[in-house]
């Protein structure tokens, strides 16, 4: 899509674009991390990154959100792959027993760190499901900048708690919570403590202790909440740690792991529960955000036109059909299992015959430096689960994986590429929701929940020696 | 005879096993131990430094290499000091305070040593006394990492801490910039840890 563009003062090319009407991805929240925002500058004298550049020849590409239109007047080409795509397929489903039959209507809400889901259950059985990209996703793309930014004022601290607010509010709205006679809420620590309008800098350094673990029950307008019964008790299920928290405490109550069994939500953070003979052990590794197609250009989320499964053949399957717009996380996983068996990959993840990329699509190709970020990722998840279990004594016997990371995951490509132990998975699907949920039928859990989450010993990986070792290894290709 | 061309590949390889008996048998038939480091392991490490720089080699296996760095080093460093070995200069290094990710700060010291300095690691969480503590060891470049944005702010505190002294303090890791860097005043950044050996080299001055 070609755009003429007048000059307006110190804005970014982003923002201009968005006052035409044409919302780019930031997922970033516009720092130049994640390089979704690209486009090509065809004509016009532009200021990227601080430097003066005048376009010739064009078809320079740019981060929108680092370039200023210098020049009166400019053109861009804003690529379809960097406009804001709508959350297409968010996890809203989950296995185990049905939640508690109740009459009452109750809604149960997830809030993710890029994406907030809900559910409105009647008889323990959902009636209607919604699901948003989180709000705050324009104050930064992971917890860390949340952190950062709720941290830098009171002022930025109201602006992330207003803005997942509103998020819930549309979801409030668009299920009808005015029937309603409960609100069951699950998300990470930090999501959490922000929902409560609790400042979470203390998680963001060392030991990284949550200010609050609990969380009071309040009503929906305490909450800020205005699309349901101003007096509707809102619950929140307690966190465990910094880095471990609501979202895996309905994990554990959801799945119940028996000894041998680790809880695994694969994500930007990966967190794990492991239950032994001993105990309760939990952690969490930083993969980062390879798989979620940040810092890989062919990279997508699991959205619709995203490949979800790249096969053996060279073809592949999209999701809700069409054109493949890009991978996302379980597609790059099969790629790197197919190209490494049919010794297209060497180790150290380098394509053989040597070449410097290789392209899926005449559009959709991947560098050798960013399968180098991939192998990252799954070095990540390995080391942790590798970690946490040595440190425990036990070997894990089956992985319960958890999330929407997991859901289109081949388990066979995943152990193949040595990101899984050679153990069964079972895919529990979004246990954080199905516990938020279940919480909203049975408000007497919560006294069950708060005891859960004091149980788990948390281990810190990056304190525990094996854990680089295991990295290490685990960035080769077996 | 050492096999030098034989130790180099096993370093660039990452071969932590050929590295180990490579090294093992030179000492037991006395090999010099400068032979060691400047024909064998400090070239392999520069080598797969600038296939990095030149985006021939990616992260995974400049850690592999420096790993079978690390292992061969630590067979030598007790016999490096009675050497007699001349040092080149003395670096610090630490995550700073509030942090403990170091699989980069480790790779950095490697990469370090493997460039033939003396590297004192500090370890995680490391505040201003611990930095200080190195410093009154002969270091004289403090070099600081960190991966979450919450604990960049330290830094500063560093710089300020050094300023006006002739320790220089360079800085890096994930989410640090040079326009951080420029901002708090830091001798210097690197977006990489082979960029790290540039820089040092260039604060000693060194060709590189």
């Amino acid at each position: 899509m070609k755009l003429e563009l007048h000059r307006r003062k110190a804005e970014s090319l982003a923002d201009l674009l968005a006052a035409e009407g044409c919302a780019l991805d930031l997922r970033c929240g516009g720092n130049g991390s994640c390089g979704r925002c690209r486009v090509q500058l065809l004509s016009g004298t532009y200021r990227i990154d601080g430097k003066e550049r005048s376009v010739s020849p064009p078809g320079i590409s740019a981060k929108a959100c680092r370039t200023v239109l210098e020049s009166e007047r400019g053109c861009v080409d804003v690529p379809d792959r960097s406009l804001r795509t709508l959350p297409g397929r968010i996890l809203t489903e989950w296995t185990g027993n049905p939640p508690p039959s109740l009459p009452d209507p109750v809604i149960g809400i997830d809030i993710g760190t890029t994406t907030v889901a809900a559910v409105k259950l009647v008889n323990g059985t959902i009636v209607a499901r919604a699901s948003a990209f989180n709000g705050q996703s324009r104050f930064g793309d992971n917890v860390i900048s949340r952190i950062v930014h709720a941290g830098s004022s009171k002022e930025a601290l109201e602006e992330e708690r207003r803005a997942v607010r509103e998020t819930i509010d549309e979801l409030l709205a668009e299920l009808d919570a005015s029937d309603c006679v409960r609100i069951g809420v699950a998300g990470n620590t930090v999501m959490s403590l922000l929902f409560h309008g609790v400042d979470p800098s203390p998680v963001g350094t060392m030991p990284f202790l949550p200010p609050l673990r609990c969380f009071p029950i309040r009503t929906a307008r305490e909450c800020g909440l205005i699309s349901a019964p101003p007096d509707l008790p809102v619950l929140t299920i307690p966190a465990i740690a910094g880095f471990v928290g609501g979202d895996l405490v309905g994990g554990i109550l959801r799945t119940d792991p028996q000894p041998g069994e680790m809880l695994v939500d694969i994500g930007t953070n990966c967190e794990m529960v492991f239950r032994t003979r001993e105990g309760i052990f939990c952690t969490a590794a930083a993969a980062g955000p390879a798989f979620e197609g940040s810092g890989i250009p062919c990279g997508s989320r699991a959205v619709e036109g995203a490949v979800d499964h790249y096969f053996p053949d060279g073809t592949f399957s999209v999701l809700g059909g069409g054109e493949a717009a890009g991978l996302c996380g379980s597609a790059m996983i099969d790629f790197l299992a197919v190209m490494r068996r049919k010794g297209r990959l060497n180790e150290f993840g380098r394509l053989q015959p040597k070449a410097e990329q290789f392209a899926f699509t005449e559009t959709l190709s991947i560098r050798e430096e960013e399968i180098s970020q991939l192998l990252k990722a799954k070095a990540a998840v390995a080391a942790g689960i590798q970690t946490l279990a040595d440190s425990c004594g036990t070997p894990v016997r089956r992985l319960l994986l958890a999330g929407g990371f997991a859901r289109y995951l081949d388990p066979a490509n995943a152990r193949a590429i040595g990101m899984l132990p050679e153990v069964e998975c079972r895919i529990v699907g979004n246990t954080s929701l199905a516990g938020a949920a279940e919480l909203a039928a049975k408000p007497e859990l919560l006294p069950e929940l708060e005891r859960l989450s004091a149980l788990p010993h948390e281990l810190p990986l990056n304190a525990l020696p094996e854990f680089e070792n295991n990295f290490i290894d685990g960035l080769m290709l077996p | 005879m050492t096999d030098f061309e034989a130790l180099r590949t096993a370093i660039i390889k990452g071969k932590r096993n050929d590295v180990t008996a490579i090294v093992q048998a030179a000492l037991e038939e006395k090999e010099d131990i400068n032979r060691l480091l400047d024909e064998g392991m400090i070239p392999a490490m520069r080598e797969i430094g600038d296939k990095f720089s030149r985006n021939e080699a990616y992260v995974p296996e400049l850690l592999i290499a420096a790993r079978a760095m690390q292992t061969g080093l630590a067979l030598l460093e007790p016999l490096i000091a009675a050497s007699g070995r001349k040092s080149i200069g003395k670096i610090a290094i630490g995550t700073v305070k509030g942090d403990l990710h170091d699989i980069g700060k480790n790779l950095v010291a490697i990469m370090l040593k493997g460039a033939g300095y003396d590297v004192i690691d500090l370890g995680v969480n490391c505040d201003t006394a611990k930095y200080d503590s190195a410093v009154k060891q002969g270091a004289d470049i403090v070099a600081c990492s960190s991966l979450l944005t919450t604990t960049m702010p330290y830094m500063r505190e560093v710089v300020e801490h050094f300023k006006g002294t002739h320790v220089k303090v360079i800085i890096g890791g994930a989410p640090v910039t040079q326009a951080f860097a420029d901002e708090i005043g830091a001798d210097g950044y690197s977006e990489d840890a082979n960029g790290a050996v540039k820089l040092v080299d260039s604060l000693y001055h060194r060709a590189s």
